[in-house]
């Protein structure tokens, strides 16, 4: 409809886009495109002796067959599951007490977002070494207190801690947008509601969260593209570990990559993450459509 | 606005300064190294280089498995951004073979008598030569070297009447430590790394797996993970660290460790011979009280490992002789020397000259030097194991593919430590995993 | 009279639970940065206050090299940043004010870009950059990030956008406004702070983008995330180091987030979410 208001001439348009067009898609296409293509090839870096040949599919057969990727692709749906699921609980949470009018709110909002503009490798270093080491950090040293044994969070909690660094990270960009949609529920609503004698849980519940829909629908799908991509706060902590516990999708295209060396493999895995990626999304995007029109009704 | 003008300007201006930098540098070399304290304080007296030849330098500072990736990727896909890249004994081997290094023979003969005799090519520890030598050639010159020994609390084996013996046995260090082991006072028996890693776990376990007759392989390269030697290495290590280790092993890498026993917390450590110094430095609490032991063993002896930080040339270097000019001064005896007065003998680069050892003044500063010597000499780097293997290399296999398995298996391993596993699965996952590399690697014979 | 009492202390609660848990969560940031502070031997056994205060971890670390990789962030995030709005910017108009038949197709194609993890296409792309001579160099850093963030441009800039009251626009176009000067005076100031807001947040990521910096560089392109890396581990005692490297690479970014914080809020606030 806008298009109508303000027409141009459809050429001088294209050029509008194309530049965005191309960069975005030189990069990530043309990329991606390369990842599928070595796919396809055997090649072993550090072994120019065995020479780069093709492979047809027996690198993806070879995937396939390896019972760790189940368990990979397990890890990398749960992890992102988990994550989401805490994330917009948590950042919920955090938006409603920080959407009132008190004292120091600007210094709290500003709190509560330092953690998404850290490096992860800053913020996985940080909770393994500072906080959570049963020997250094502060909870060995409050187990020591008390006497008991200190919990080895990396070791034999490991999925839970990532899940936490990961909760960390990123609960402060559910708040950014779940804060948004809140203050720009129009305040007359809610007090005739209040002079209707509605609670504050109904209040919440029928009209709250129903002006929310589509920053939720945001949230989570953005929110859900980057946890699945989820990777330095791995890298820097557990190194996929112990086993395979804490390797995800990208974690094990990097470990392949530079431990195993063995391009084809790596990118076989690569593939799979994209389109498996894909998949979750569009499945989500419905799921999620769904429901708004589920709530309009 | 103006301001936000300026400033765009000063920083686009910043960003095509690549454009003019590149004009006029004489000679400039490109070194990447680890982030260990001798290669730092390299990195430091690197001035005097400069000063001396004229030659400019430019470092990359990388922890060892970010280090090994970068160059590695740099020489295998053919970048060649380093002249100088910082290697150990476990690359060495192939990227010679690869070619991916030179031969520093060519550049041994350039060398005038004088300089030569000098320099000194005898002087270097035999093991270490050899293994940073293909084919009679030298490819790699070793800037530090370790083995492993047993560092321990003289203070408290003398309370508790304990004598350690030159060449323990596990069997005796795990009495030892049961005595010692005191958590409700936070004190362990030992500390031994449980931090999943080839580089980590793996290298203490490595030698553990030599000392109980285990092998990786055996001459046919079929693997040996299903043998009852092995499952004992593993049962032993995990029972020793679970019962009179510390808590949480598999975040205990060697800096935590190190931490563990400089603050008094162990009254055991089994590690690289390099932490003595700091044992003995002004940050420790334990200094003047750790004595020095041999690796232990158990079926075999001499199980210490062998490593070596070494600098070597890339193929793709333009700079070869400049190249050559850095890293026979950074390992020459002038420059021990110059660290040696400049930052304290404690501080000299151990393990690689013999004449560092004879020096009167390292061995008044550094109480551990006879003992790291030894390990060193005696390092089995031929035959690491009780059996014949077709493989050299004592807590690491010398191949390439050596960097995915032992990666792996220190990831069992440390599945293992915490309980996340048990010992059945651990075997065979790795077994299996050693199996895949014998046979794509070309390696495994029926 | 009692309700509103009563409903004073519930207030009075929840602000206190509120900050309870505000600094609960920012506790960790806390605890690294007087880490930094602390003489290296007194971190352990850990408190909660600075009992041994020095500069020298700062001063360990601000030697002769920083300043490369400080300059090489700043170069590389700005110029990124720039060329991300130069881009992206018009295709955001486009999407919004252009005769599109299918306007969310496109739209939707740049955020499936988002869905590539970088460590899958490293190799790729050192073997091209390798190919363009372009490995350990500014410029290629540059390239790589503007055409991964790009899209986060246009996904926010296209909802501030669409937000412009058509009304308004419909009147300049019965003015006889030409496109360009509706842009100038009508669009890009009611969308400033979403283009603000937009930038900012770009920046925040390239600037704490450590994979492609890492291993697409060498001695002459690194920034501070790689930086901070080789300090990551160590021999020795380094966790004040560690803390203080830490806090210097977190600064500029967390300085920004919160500049922008304010905008990041009231923008998306302007119904910016609507699909």
């Amino acid at each position: 409809m806008r298009g109508a208001i303000i027409t141009m001439k459809s050429k001088s348009n294209s050029l509008l886009t194309l530049p965005a067009i191309v960069s975005v898609a030189v990069v990530t296409q043309v990329l991606f495109l390369a990842t599928i293509f070595l796919s396809f090839i055997k090649w072993i870096v550090i072994r120019p002796d065995l020479g780069k040949s093709f492979a047809g599919i027996k690198n993806y057969v070879w995937i396939f067959k390896a019972p760790e990727t189940y368990q990979i692709i397990g890890n990398t749906i749960l992890i992102t599951a988990l994550s989401l699921t805490l994330c917009l609980i948590l950042g919920f949470c955090f938006s409603l007490l920080l959407n009132r009018r008190f004292p120091l709110r600007k210094l709290c909002r500003m709190f509560v977002l330092i953690p998404f503009f850290m490096t992860p490798a800053v913020i996985g270093i940080i909770w393994k070494t500072l906080l959570l080491h049963p020997s250094f950090g502060i909870t060995g040293y409050i187990s020591q207190i008390y006497n008991s044994a200190p919990i080895d969070f990396f070791g034999q909690h490991a999925f839970i801690s990532i899940i936490i660094l990961i909760v960390w990270q990123w609960t402060p960009f559910f708040v950014l947008i779940i804060l948004a949609g809140l203050q720009g529920v129009n305040p007359e609503m809610i007090e005739s509601a209040q002079i209707d004698g509605a609670s504050s849980i109904r209040i919440l519940f029928q009209i709250k969260i129903p002006a929310l829909r589509y920053h939720i629908q945001v949230a989570t799908m953005l929110g859900m593209i980057f946890i699945l991509k989820v990777f330095g706060l791995i890298y820097v902590t557990t190194r996929g570990g112990p086993g395979f516990t804490t390797t995800n999708l990208p974690y094990q295209v990097f470990k392949i990559s530079y431990y195993k060396w063995d391009i084809g493999q790596a990118a076989s895995y690569a593939t799979l993450m994209v389109a498996m990626s894909l998949i979750i999304i569009m499945v989500m995007f419905n799921f999620i459509q769904k429901q708004i029109k589920r709530l309009e009704i | 606005m103006k301001r936000f003008v300026i400033l765009l300007v000063a920083v686009l201006f910043l960003g095509l300064t690549p454009l003019f930098s590149q004009i006029g540098i004489a000679e400039e070399l490109a070194i990447a190294t680890v982030n260990n304290p001798d290669m730092i304080t390299m990195q430091k007296l690197s001035e005097e280089f400069t000063k001396d030849i004229g030659i400019k330098l430019s470092f990359i500072v990388l922890p060892e498995n970010e280090l090994r990736q970068k160059v590695t990727q740099d020489v295998a896909l053919g970048a060649g951004k380093f002249d100088i890249v910082t290697i150990g004994t476990y690359d060495t081997p192939f990227w010679a073979a690869n070619k991916w290094i030179v031969s520093l023979e060519s550049y041994f003969k350039k060398m005038s008598v004088t300089e030569l005799k000098e320099y000194n090519r005898d002087d270097f520890l035999s093991p270490v030569i050899s293994a940073l030598s293909l084919n009679g050639e030298q490819f790699a010159i070793p800037f530090y070297g370790e083995s492993s020994m047993v560092f321990y609390r003289k203070d408290l084996f003398e309370k508790h009447g304990l004598t350690m013996p030159k060449a323990p046995t596990w069997e005796e260090i795990y009495q030892f430590a049961k005595v010692l082991h005191d958590p409700a006072n936070n004190n362990y028996g030992i500390v031994l790394r449980g931090l999943p890693g080839w580089g980590q776990n793996m290298a203490v376990f490595g030698t553990m797996i030599n000392a109980f007759g285990a092998r990786w392989f055996d001459e046919k390269w079929h693997p040996q993970f299903d043998t009852q030697e092995m499952r004992n290495a593993f049962q032993f290590y995990k029972n020793i660290v679970t019962e009179v280790g510390e808590p949480g092993p598999t975040s205990v890498g060697f800096t935590e460790a190190l931490a563990l026993m400089s603050s008094g917390r162990t009254g055991m450590w089994y590690d690289a011979t390099v932490a003595a110094g700091f044992l003995e430095g002004a940050d420790s609490t334990v200094k003047g009280k750790v004595a020095y032991a041999l690796a232990p063993s158990a079926k075999k002896e001499n199980t210490g490992w062998l490593w070596a930080w070494s600098l070597a040339i890339e193929s793709a270097s333009k700079n070869k002789d400049a190249a050559f000019k850095f890293i026979t001064w950074a390992t020459s005896k002038n420059y021990i020397k110059l660290v040696g007065e400049t930052l304290g003998w404690q501080q000299a680069p151990p393990g690689t000259r013999i004449s560092t050892y004879e020096n009167s003044s390292y061995q008044a500063a550094a109480p551990f030097a006879t003992l790291t010597l030894d390990s060193m000499k005696n390092a089995d780097y031929d035959k690491p194991t009780y059996d014949p293997v077709p493989y050299k290399g004592v807590q690491y296999v010398s191949i390439p593919e050596f960097q995915g398995l032992g990666e792996q298996v220190g990831q069992e391993l440390a599945a293992y430590l915490s309980g996340t596993k048990d010992l059945e699965s651990v075997i065979q996952a790795c077994q299996k995993a050693a199996l895949e590399v014998s046979k794509n690697g070309g390696y495994y014979k029926e | 009279m009692i309700w509103t009492t009563s409903k004073k202390a519930g207030d009075s609660m929840i602000t206190f639970l509120t900050y309870v848990f505000c600094l609960a969560w920012v506790f960790p940031v806390y605890y690294m940065v007087i880490t930094s502070f602390k003489v290296e031997e007194s971190v352990i056994p850990p408190s909660l206050f600075i009992n041994k205060f020095t500069l020298d971890n700062y001063a360990i670390i601000f030697d002769k090299t920083i300043f490369s990789h400080i300059v090489n962030s700043v170069t590389v995030t700005v110029i990124s940043v720039l060329l991300c709005l130069a881009i992206g910017l018009p295709a955001a108009y486009r999407i919004v004010f252009g005769k599109m038949k299918n306007p969310a197709n496109l739209y939707f194609w740049f955020i499936s870009t988002q869905l590539l993890p970088p460590c899958a296409v490293l190799v790729p792309a050192f073997l091209i950059m390798r190919w363009m001579n372009l490995l350990d160099t500014r410029t290629g850093l540059i390239l790589i990030y503007v055409g991964i963030h790009t899209p986060l441009i246009v996904w926010m800039v296209t909802s501030f956008f669409k937000d412009i009251p058509i009304e308004i626009l419909e009147a300049a176009d019965i003015d006889g406004c030409s496109k360009w000067n509706a842009f100038l005076k009508i669009i890009f100031p009611l969308s400033k702070p979403g283009i603000i807001s937009s930038a900012l947040l770009t920046f925040v990521f390239i600037w704490n983008e450590f994979f492609f910096a890492v291993n697409l560089s060498a001695i002459k392109a690194n920034t501070l995330p790689v930086y901070m890396a080789s300090f990551m581990t160590q021999e020795g005692l380094f966790w004040a180091k560690l803390s203080a490297i830490s806090t210097i690479t977190i600064l500029i970014p967390v300085i920004f987030g919160i500049i922008s914080q304010k905008a990041l809020v009231e923008g998306l606030t302007m119904g910016a979410v609507k699909g």
